[in-house]
């Protein structure tokens, strides 16, 4: 498989761990000196324990959380993924100081990932539909649009 | 059909004339005419060819210093994604409805294009880094 397919495949197989909650194949996707960068906040390092906890977190706000990758291609060292989540918030997101609310969400975001020669994730830029999430749980309210 | 090089090309054109020299003629050549714009429109305005141009007319006035910086790139097939940040001072109202704060800000944002055999742009996705901005610019 050549280089920039097995980088895909690894967004790929991450996205479908995360969606099953099964973090045994983690230390062959991404690198445990992960470097993340993030809206709003300053790059991050994140091990398979930080990922593992913000997943977890995320499913225990969205307990019905599902992700789909609309569009994924690469090249060179890198992949982007532009990915739809939908979900329900029974959970409430305690560190954006929402309630549980049963507010439906369904959101995108597009990520790109740079990946080190044996195709493990070794550095992440992502954005986020932030303003479309937090509209959507009732956080803050409609826009004049942008 | 375009070739990566060429893609990169037309890319950082429609990023140079149109974001950083403000042309709105660029804009009309570059996007094809059954142009669609994935990401919500503001009210009133039609999520093709015509309200892209629009909104582009509504963003030149929101800076007038604001100049986007190419991050990466990548190209595959009919693609394009790119990770832009852009900087610039917020002297017209950078956020829709608010008056101008006369403040700096920098917003990256990663968008992808789709572009046919013709070389122009006919679909667009892309998220900008909306939050950061309205915390630069004491809203949020």
């Amino acid at each position: 498989m050549a280089d920039v397919e097995r980088n895909v495949d690894v967004v790929r197989r991450l996205e479908d761990a995360y969606n099953r909650r099964d973090y045994s194949e983690l230390s062959e996707l991404v690198r445990d000196d992960l470097v993340a960068h993030t809206p709003s906040a300053h790059p991050s390092k994140q091990d398979a324990e930080g990922l593992t906890a913000n997943n977890e977190g995320a499913h225990s706000t969205f307990p019905d959380r599902r992700t789909e990758i609309q569009d994924i291609f690469g090249e060179g060292d890198l992949v982007v993924s532009r990915v739809h989540q939908t979900g329900t918030n029974t959970g409430g997101l305690p560190w954006f100081d929402i309630p549980a609310n049963d507010a439906k969400v369904d959101f995108e975001w597009i990520q790109i990932s740079r990946h080190d020669a044996d195709g493990r994730i070794a550095e992440t830029w992502a954005q986020i539909d932030l303003p479309k999430l937090m509209q959507q749980l009732g956080a803050m309210p409609a826009p004049g649009g942008m | 059909m375009p070739t990566p090089d060429e893609m990169r090309e037309l890319n950082r054109r429609f990023i140079e004339d149109v974001f950083n020299k403000q042309d709105l003629g660029v804009a009309d050549e570059l996007l094809a005419d059954d142009f669609t714009e994935h990401v919500d429109m503001m009210p009133g305005m039609t999520p093709d060819k015509q309200g892209a141009l629009e909104w582009f007319k509504i963003g030149f006035g929101m800076s007038s210093d604001m100049k986007m910086e190419i991050l990466h790139t990548i190209v595959s097939g009919d693609r394009i994604a790119t990770h832009t940040v852009m900087r610039g001072t917020d002297t017209g109202g950078a956020m829709p409805g608010a008056p101008p704060t006369n403040k700096p800000f920098e917003v990256e944002s990663i968008d992808i294009m789709r572009v046919n055999n013709e070389g122009k742009f006919t679909d667009h996705w892309g998220i900008a880094d909306m939050m950061t901005m309205m915390q630069q610019l004491g809203m949020a």
